[in-house]
């Protein structure tokens, strides 16, 4: 029983993250080996960057005879990850699941229904810990210059693997900290919004930083050896690992054994009772106001609004560029004059510097795909704008307001950001006006055409909408390709002036711009209507 | 008010409807009845102009559902089997949208979401998100959005499926005060002995094809629509 429903977990997991629809067509094997592809560069990319840490760390730690430290930074990293990479799935899985109803009226014991679903989470926390742990063995036979012995490798492959029953433990808090803190909130997507925002920021911020936070506990690895001597669990994990020492295994193990047993006991106790729980925001009560009226344009834009900001995997993933623009533009005015001065010395770059900004503008605009995912994401709700009695068009035109109003303004505060640090005047301040809303017009026409041409209605969950579809790629990757010939010309064709190149890249977009939407309000709301 | 003539509508090589015609008049709840898989959902969202159909005619008040569906839907309201409604929003905002969409007028939304939310007992949940309301809540929902814009034609499938014993006596009697009022219902249902009671008229369907129409009285005679269903049924099978 526990490997069949171990096996219907972890085949969810795979369709969450794969795109994998509720179709009855089976994902083809293509698809299947191309995907395995791009989560083994996925994680091939964070094991390089993991590697770039531990190798740096390595040599000066054990020149210092703080090898120890290495092995308990290891450790704590890998913790880290592990938490952060499944805490959001406990959540889902042991205190949200949707399935709990019908898995508890089978014959299945609910302790068997606990145990797959932290198996699965075992398996998540397994791959998050590769991450680190390979890297930074290798990194440490590689570049500490010591040699290790048999007795250390293997304190080093139990502790990774023990490892993950501390992480599920302090994950499974966590969650259940979360889940009782939103099941009372109304807005659930504000705060999962803002939690995604800050382990994002926190993402870039820690990438932006990473060089001198490692050079710096390079630099610092006594003082470090001190701080994280005094906290015994960690200098016993490192000592552990460092030089084999078996009483310092034992109690390591100890320290991830006994916080798992007790959790899962009191989980296995209280399962039923979890599962069954009815948890739900207060009730607000519904007090007669005045009604509003509206044109139903307004009304079909509002909802549009609405769908967009109750869910934070729309929010995020199709709004991001959005957010990115605001926060370029301030970095551009604090920054700009720091960041441009160097180039008025180099003549030859300085006549490219505003048009390759307003092209960098207009590439990070791409990346809002608000439009891309905005049919498919009617889902089973599509009879509904199909019955109203409003032209097609109309609601289409709505989805591209949609994009139009959440980016427009964002581009404008990088133009504005861009007109006073560049100050540029003439042929090039009118095409730093122009250029920029023809391609967020753009933006928003190619990826609703995108979608109107591929749609998908049979997706799980509203984020594998927005991120796992052909129409996000295409808008995504059709207004970076649109980029690449302005570019190229401006950098390769020295003869041609700029404001000419981006005088007929403007017009091309704006050509583009009419026939795009044309479609969109002849045959793509022939399209839409027809959908089923 | 519903004319459907000829209507043809195939899936591939099969014919889900097939030259089914049928006429349904102000005044009149017509009931559609047939076994899962006959064709009723086909015919129900071709009328509302959800779904293309490949030959014969559909008209709503005059209006070509091919050549008019704006107009068609203007004066049309549609309850599907199954109510999925926007969980994004709340039930009264909800409400509100369709209102917008159809230009309801201020004073006749509120007095109709009152009126209506009130006989359902839905008020007090009206600012609840959709996420958050039972099936029933929601069929219950979709009914008041159906009646708030005051639709010459009402097309239901299963609108009782989800419904307490309460608020199905109370849509049986807005759907006679609604052709009382001179409108028309077209409804898909499997419980016969609701048909039985409610319907002027019944049209019984299978495999696409029409294979009885007409009043109650002319369908069924002494024996009950249940028997009749069962019998035509059997014919159709031997």
């Amino acid at each position: 029983m526990l490997k069949i429903l171990l096996r219907a977990q972890l085949g969810a997991y795979w369709a969450r993250f794969s795109g994998a629809t509720r179709s009855k067509k089976r994902q083809g094997a293509g698809k299947a080996v191309l995907f395995s592809l791009l989560m083994l560069y996925v994680l091939g990319c964070f094991g390089f960057m993991m590697y770039g840490i531990f190798s740096q760390l390595a040599a000066p730690f054990a020149a210092a005879g703080l090898s120890w430290l290495y092995f308990s930074m290891y450790g704590l990293m890998s913790l880290t990850l592990m938490v952060i990479g499944s805490v959001f799935t406990a959540k889902a899985q042991l205190y949200e699941a949707k399935d709990n109803d019908l898995l508890l009226s089978m014959p299945i014991r609910p302790g068997a229904i606990l145990a797959s679903r932290m198996l699965t989470l075992g398996v998540v926390n397994f791959v998050c810990g590769l991450i680190v742990s390979v890297p930074a063995a290798i990194a440490w036979a590689a570049r500490s210059g010591q040699v290790t012995t048999g007795a250390q490798w293997l304190n080093y492959c139990l502790i990774s693997l023990f490892i993950i029953l501390l992480s599920l433990s302090l994950a499974c808090l966590l969650a259940l900290l979360m889940s009782l803190f939103t099941s009372r909130l109304r807005s659930k997507a504000a705060v999962d919004t803002i939690v995604s925002l800050v382990f994002l920021l926190a993402y870039f911020w820690f990438c932006f930083r990473m060089n001198s936070m490692i050079a710096s506990l390079a630099a610092s690895g006594s003082y470090l050896a001190g701080k994280l001597g005094g906290v015994a669990p960690l200098y016993w994990m490192g000592l552990a690992m460092a030089e084999g020492n078996m009483g310092c295994l034992a109690a390591t193990l100890a320290i991830c054994i006994v916080p798992f047993a007790a959790i899962y006991a009191v989980l296995a106790a209280t399962f039923l009772h979890t599962a069954t729980a009815k948890r739900g925001a207060a009730k607000i009560k519904y007090v007669q106001r005045e009604q509003k009226v509206s044109s139903p344009f307004s009304a079909l834009y509002r909802r549009e609004l609405a769908r967009f900001t109750s869910s934070s995997g729309y929010l995020i993933n199709a709004g991001l560029g959005a957010i990115f623009m605001v926060v370029g533009a301030v970095v551009l005015l604090v920054k700009g004059q720091a960041l441009f001065g160097s180039f008025s010395q180099l003549p030859g770059l300085v006549k490219l510097l505003t048009p390759v900004l307003i092209l960098g503008v207009c590439a990070i605009s791409g990346m809002t795909t608000i439009s891309a995912p905005s049919v498919s994401i009617e889902g089973k709700n599509l009879w509904i704008a199909q019955s109203l009695p409003v032209p097609a068009a109309e609601i289409l035109k709505a989805k591209l307001t949609l994009h139009i109003s959440i980016l427009l303004p964002a581009m404008l505060c990088d133009v504005a950001a861009l007109l006073i640090v560049l100050r540029p005047s003439g042929a090039m301040l009118a095409l730093a006006l122009v250029l920029p809303p023809v391609f967020v017009f753009f933006t928003g026409v190619l990826g609703l055409t995108a979608n109107l041409r591929h749609p998908n209605f049979d997706w799980v969950t509203e984020t594998q909408c927005v991120k796992n579809s052909m129409a996000v790629m295409i808008a995504l990757f059709g207004s970076w390709g649109a980029l690449i010939p302005p570019f190229v010309l401006l950098f390769a064709v020295s003869e041609l002036p700029p404001w000419a190149v981006l005088t007929v890249f403007t017009a091309a977009i704006a050509a583009a711009d009419v026939l795009l939407y044309r479609w969109i309000a002849t045959k793509g709301a022939r399209r839409f209507s027809e959908m089923k | 008010m519903l004319k459907i003539d000829h209507l043809t509508k195939t899936y591939g090589d099969k014919k889900a409807v097939d030259d089914l015609s049928l006429h349904i008049a102000p005044g009149e709840i017509y009931g559609f009845i047939g076994h899962n898989g006959a064709g009723k959902t086909t015919t129900i969202k071709a009328c509302c102009g959800i779904l293309p159909f490949d030959g014969g005619e559909i008209t709503v008040d005059g209006k070509s559902v091919k050549t008019d569906p704006i107009g068609c839907k203007a004066v049309t309201a549609y309850i599907p089997d199954n109510p999925d409604l926007y969980d994004f929003m709340s039930g009264i905002k909800y409400l509100t949208f369709i209102a917008d969409v159809f230009g309801v007028s201020k004073s006749d939304r509120e007095e109709r979401v009152l009126r209506y939310a009130d006989t359902f007992g839905l008020t007090s949940d009206l600012a609840q998100p959709i996420s958050a309301y039972s099936h029933g809540m929601k069929q219950k929902l979709a009914i008041i959005s159906a009646w708030l814009h005051a639709p010459k034609l009402i097309v239901m499938d299963e609108p009782f499926v989800g419904l307490d014993p309460t608020a199905s006596y109370k849509l049986k009697e807005m759907m006679r005060a609604h052709c009382d009022a001179g409108g028309a219902i077209f409804f898909s249902t499997h419980v016969l002995d609701v048909a039985e009671k409610l319907c002027d008229k019944v049209a019984i369907i299978k495999e696409g094809r029409l294979l009885e129409s007409g009043s109650m009285e002319e369908v069924k005679g002494n024996a009950s629509l249940e028997s009749v269903f069962l019998e035509l049924e059997g014919d159709e099978n031997a």
